[in-house]
C-alpha cells in the first residue's frame, strides 16, 4: 500500500498532461478514421506491432524482422492505398473540426424525397443521372461538375434534369440532404455485356459505380424505367419499396435512428475509455519502470563565464551518468539527449569545485540519475590580459664546419599576445619554429613561423605570426 | 669566473689629463652653477660590451657567436663595465628556455672591471637560451640570446 502511495506522489502533473494529450490524439484518431477501410488495416498493423514486441521477448529474431517488414510495408501501403480515405478525413473546413469536433453526424440523405422524384421523372420519360457517393472521393473520377449546392426536394430534382435545363445532360451528385454539383460527366462503362438497350447513360451509370463505391440511379428517357448501378451490378427497379430499400442499405440508414445514435455515443464513450487505458499502460510500461541502469558518458557543457574570463583548464571534460528506468526507455535514448551543463555565472579566478546534481542535468522525462562519476568538477578560470614577449629563434642543427653565426636580427623584435594571465606570467621569451642550421653558407634572411605554446593564447591584432631573421655568418678565427 | 684588472699607461695618463683639467672644466660649470644650472650626476655603474663566445684570448672574447655546439663543450658570458663607480657585485642569470639554469655573481672594482662566466654543455642542453646581466638589485642591464646546438 505504502508502495502505491509513493508510486502514485511520483507522478509529476506533466505526467498527467501527457498521458490525456496522448490518449486523446489516439481518440482522435479513432473518431476520425472509424468505419474506413484505412482504420482496419491500421488495427491489423498494431496487431503485428504487438506480435512482433512479443517475438522480440521471445527471442524469436526472424519472425520479428519478418514483423518489422510487414509494419514498415503495411504503413506505406496504407498512405498510397487509402490515401482518398485520409484525404477525405482531413479535408476538413479548419484544423479545428479535426482537433475538436466529434465526427460530423451525416445529414440524412431524403430517401423519400429521392424517391418519389426519380418515380416523378419516370413517369414524364425524363432522363436524369443521380450520384449517391460511398466513402470513397469521386474527385479523380468524374469531370465538368458545376456546383450547385442545393437543398434536396422533389421540385429541384425535376428542374435540373428538365430537358430544357443546360446541365440535364449530366450527372447531379448528392450528399446527404444537398445537390452539391450538376452536370457531371460519369467515366462510361466498356463492359459488353451490359443489355443492348442500355445506352450512353446507363453506360455512364455502370463506369462510375465499377470505380468507386457510389451508387448511381438511372432514369432512362426512352422507356421510363428506374435502374441502379452499384459495383458491377446493374439492378432494375419495379417499386418505390425496392428503391427505397436500395437507397437505405447503400446509406447505411437504420430504421431506428435515435436507438442508432445511442449506440453510437456509448461506442464513442468506451473508445475514450480504451484509448485512455492503452496511453496509460504504455506510459506506464516505458517511464515508470525503474528496471533498468544504463550508463552513458556525457560531454560536459561549461557556460555563462563572465565577460573577460577564460576557461584555461577542468578536471573533467566528461562525466559519466548512470540513468535509471525502464528498458525499454534506456534503449531508446541516445547520448545526445543528456546534457550535463554548468553554470559558471558565479565563477570566480581560480580553481572553482562544482558538484553534478539533477540541477546540471538535461535527462529525457522518466529516467532518474543513480549515480555520477566524477561527483565533482573543479574549473580553473583566469582574466585575459596582454603581454610583450621578445623573439628568440630555435635553430637546430649543426652549421658547416668553419662558420659561426654572429648574430640574428629578427623583424619584429617583440610581439603582443592576448590570454589567461597565468599562462602569460609564466612565460617570458616566444620562439620561433626550428631553424635548421645545416643548409647555411652564408649571411642572409630566413621567414619563421611563431611558435604559440597555447591555444588559450592568440596574437594581438596588427602582429604576424610570421618573423623575419637576419643573420650574419662569419669564418671561424 | 675570473678577475681582469687591466692597467694601462695610456689609460693612467688620461686620467691624470682628465684630473689635471678638472678644476677649470668644474669651473666652467661653477659659473654655470651660478646661474642656476643642476650640479653633475655621480657616474653610475654601466656595461660597455656584453657578448657570447667561444673562448678568450688574452681577456678579449674570442669568435662572439649566438649557435653553440656541444662539441665546443662550454659556452661563455663576456661582460665588460667602464665605469665602475664603485666595488660592487653582477650577476650572469642562465636560463634555458625561460627555465633559470644557474646564477653566477661577479664581483667588479673601480674604475673598471671585464668578468665573465662559462657553463658546460652536454647534449641534454640543447636548445634556446638567454643570460640576464643584472646589477646587485636585479636590474637588468642586457639580455643574451644564444642556442645550443648538436
Amino acid at each position: 500500500m505504502q508502495k502505491l502511495l509513493i508510486f502514485i506522489s511520483s507522478i509529476r502533473w506533466q505526467d498527467f498532461i501527457d498521458i490525456a494529450f496522448n490518449s486523446y490524439i489516439l481518440f482522435r484518431l479513432y473518431a476520425l478514421f472509424r468505419g474506413t477501410d484505412a482504420f482496419r488495416v491500421l488495427v491489423g498493423i498494431a496487431f503485428f506491432w504487438i506480435l512482433q514486441r512479443l517475438a522480440v521477448s521471445l527471442g524469436l529474431i526472424l519472425t520479428s524482422w519478418m514483423m518489422e517488414g510487414i509494419i514498415a510495408v503495411a504503413a506505406l501501403i496504407v498512405i498510397v492505398v487509402f490515401r482518398n480515405e485520409i484525404r477525405s478525413v482531413f479535408r476538413a473546413r479548419n484544423i479545428w473540426a479535426i482537433l475538436w469536433g466529434l465526427p460530423r453526424r451525416p445529414m440524412r440523405t431524403p430517401v423519400e424525397i429521392i424517391t418519389e422524384s426519380v418515380f416523378a421523372l419516370a413517369k414524364r420519360r425524363m432522363g436524369a443521372l443521380i450520384v449517391l457517393p460511398g466513402k470513397e472521393d469521386l474527385e479523380e473520377f468524374v469531370q465538368q461538375g458545376i456546383p450547385w449546392d442545393g437543398r434536396v426536394s422533389t421540385e429541384m430534382i425535376e428542374s435540373i434534369f428538365w430537358p430544357n435545363n443546360p446541365v440535364h445532360d449530366g450527372a447531379a451528385i448528392l450528399d446527404g440532404n444537398r445537390v452539391v454539383e450538376v452536370g457531371v460527366i460519369l467515366p462510361l462503362s466498356h463492359r459488353k455485356d451490359l443489355p443492348s438497350a442500355y445506352g450512353t447513360r446507363h453506360r455512364a451509370a455502370a463506369g462510375l459505380s465499377e470505380t468507386t463505391d457510389a451508387m448511381v440511379i438511372v432514369v432512362s428517357e426512352e422507356r421510363g424505367s428506374i435502374a441502379i448501378t452499384r459495383g458491377f451490378d446493374v439492378l432494375a427497379i419495379d417499386g418505390k419499396k425496392q428503391l427505397v430499400k436500395a437507397l437505405r442499405e447503400h446509406l447505411g440508414i437504420r430504421v431506428n435512428q435515435s436507438q442508432f445514435l445511442k449506440r453510437r455515443k456509448i461506442e464513442l464513450r468506451i473508445a475514450a475509455l480504451v484509448s485512455l487505458l492503452i496511453v496509460s499502460g504504455v506510459w506506464f510500461s516505458i517511464s515508470r519502470g525503474l528496471d533498468a541502469i544504463k550508463t552513458f558518458d556525457i560531454p560536459v557543457e561549461y557556460a555563462n563565464q563572465k565577460p573577460g574570463m577564460e576557461l584555461l583548464n577542468t578536471s573533467a571534460t566528461s562525466v559519466r551518468l548512470f540513468l535509471q528506468g525502464s528498458r525499454a526507455l534506456l534503449k531508446s535514448i541516445s547520448p545526445e539527449q543528456i546534457r550535463v551543463k554548468m553554470d559558471l555565472d558565479k565563477a570566480v579566478v581560480g580553481t572553482n569545485t562544482f558538484a553534478i546534481t539533477n540541477n546540471n542535468l538535461s535527462i529525457p522525462p522518466g529516467l532518474s540519475l543513480k549515480e555520477v562519476r566524477p561527483m565533482v568538477v573543479d574549473v580553473n578560470l583566469d582574466t585575459r590580459t596582454k603581454k610583450t614577449f621578445p623573439i628568440q629563434a630555435d635553430w637546430v642543427g649543426k652549421l658547416p664546419s668553419g662558420l659561426i653565426l654572429v648574430r640574428a636580427k629578427i623583424e619584429p623584435s617583440k610581439v603582443e599576445l592576448i590570454g589567461p594571465k597565468t599562462i602569460l606570467q609564466g612565460m617570458q621569451t616566444l620562439y620561433t619554429t626550428s631553424i635548421p642550421l645545416n643548409n647555411i653558407k652564408g649571411s642572409g634572411k630566413i621567414d619563421a613561423k611563431l611558435v604559440i605554446p597555447s591555444a588559450f593564447l592568440n596574437l594581438e591584432t596588427g602582429f604576424k605570426d610570421t618573423v623575419e631573421v637576419e643573420y650574419e655568418v662569419s669564418k671561424r678565427k | 669566473m675570473k678577475r681582469i684588472w687591466n692597467k694601462s699607461k695610456s689609460l693612467c695618463l688620461l686620467f691624470v689629463v682628465l684630473f689635471c683639467f678638472a678644476p677649470s672644466i668644474h669651473g666652467a660649470d661653477g659659473d654655470k652653477e651660478d646661474e642656476g644650472s643642476l650640479p653633475e650626476k655621480p657616474p653610475r655603474l654601466t656595461l660597455k660590451k656584453a657578448v657570447m663566445c667561444e673562448g678568450l684570448k688574452e681577456l678579449e672574447p674570442v669568435n662572439e657567436t649566438i649557435i653553440f655546439s656541444v662539441t665546443l663543450g662550454s659556452v661563455i658570458c663576456f661582460t665588460a663595465f667602464d665605469p665602475v663607480p664603485e666595488k660592487t657585485v653582477v650577476h650572469h642569470n642562465w636560463f634555458k628556455r625561460d627555465q633559470p639554469e644557474k646564477k653566477l655573481k661577479l664581483t667588479l672594482k673601480p674604475p673598471k672591471w671585464s668578468s665573465f662566466s662559462k657553463i658546460r654543455i652536454r647534449n641534454m642542453e640543447v636548445g634556446p637560451w638567454r643570460v640576464e646581466i643584472t646589477d646587485s638589485k636585479g636590474k637588468i642591464f642586457r639580455t643574451l640570446r644564444f642556442n645550443v646546438t648538436e
